[in-house]
């Protein structure tokens, strides 16, 4: 069973990271567009990418595009694999709990009738 | 770490909801595929309605398209890219640059030869669905070599057997398919 992963448990960076693994592999998306999706603010984006790209879960790039900075973010292949085995684990729990409220609901039924 | 099911599912909605967003932004292509299907389609019943005004009709209709097109590349086009030195950079510029080549000369052909107003329709019919195909073939996309044979087949057909319908069969069998192939894409996503 793949476990919750606590780096990407947290709720914006899970958010960051659903966005990144929407993504194809080798697109790059700016910061901007990042703010402006899940409706963050510079510094609270910014902290979170820092912890990812800790991680090596973001790959985070600084680049001039027509004379102005700008920062591309993209997912790394290690980062999609956390993110994909983190769903796992959360859909996991989610199943997990739904057999045991059908097994709960047997359980009743049968009681009922002996 | 644990965590309540009704923790997981609000999570599992949140990503699926991102997820989708992301998909939409991400597939412009099949805006720009709606917004030159709504164009063709407008523009090939126009002319089918009033020949006589062929070239106010398309020249109207380009500079829509074309204005369209900057409008969506302004919107979407920045937001994302290729990883530079990746292969889907390397895909995406030598495409670029065929199509570049590819109209230039589509262009080239439209000064040299005189044709009339149903070849040059079908001229950009043709290129455009040649470059469908090529498209299709090179980013392994078979709904993109489908539709640019499909169009193809009918187009030329249309053409030889029914010229006096040509601009309406046009509309139907060039100009919807193009929305339809979008529509289905957006909806996929």
């Amino acid at each position: 069973m793949a476990g919750l992963n606590e780096v990407i448990h947290q709720p914006v960076r899970l958010r960051i990271m659903a966005v990144l693994a929407a993504l194809v592999p080798d697109i790059q998306v700016t910061f901007s567009y990042l703010k402006d999706t899940l409706d963050l603010t510079d510094g609270n984006l910014g902290a979170h990418l820092h912890k990812l790209e800790e991680s090596g879960y973001v790959k985070i790039s600084k680049t001039f595009v027509n004379n102005k900075p700008q920062t591309y973010i993209e997912a790394t292949e290690a980062g999609r694999q956390a993110f994909i085995e983190h769903s796992a684990a959360l859909r996991e729990i989610l199943e997990g709990s739904q057999q045991i409220g059908e097994r709960g609901m047997t359980d009743m039924t049968k009681e009922h009738t002996s | 770490m644990d965590i309540t099911p009704e923790e997981a599912q609000a999570s599992l909605d949140d990503i699926r909801n991102l997820a989708a967003k992301v998909r939409t932004v991400h597939s412009f292509w099949a805006y720009y595929m709606l917004l030159w299907g709504i164009v063709w389609t407008i523009g090939f019943l126009a002319t089918q309605l009033e020949p006589q005004l062929v070239n106010w009709i398309w020249g109207s209709m380009i500079v829509a398209g074309m204005v369209g097109s900057a409008l969506l590349g302004m919107t979407q086009g920045g937001q994302m890219r290729p990883v530079p030195g990746s292969q889907t950079a390397f895909l995406s510029s030598r495409f670029g640059m065929f199509n570049g080549v590819l109209y230039v000369f589509a262009i080239l052909w439209l000064i040299i030869f005189p044709l009339t107003p149903m070849q040059v329709g079908m001229l950009w019919i043709t290129v455009t669905m040649f470059s469908s195909i090529i498209a299709g073939i090179w980013l392994q996309a078979p709904m993109s070599i489908w539709l640019g044979a499909g169009v193809t087949i009918m187009s030329v057909l249309g053409y030889y057997l029914l010229p006096h319908y040509f601009w309406l069969w046009a509309a139907v069998f060039a100009g919807l398919p193009l929305i339809g192939v979008s529509v289905y894409s957006l909806r996929q996503k």
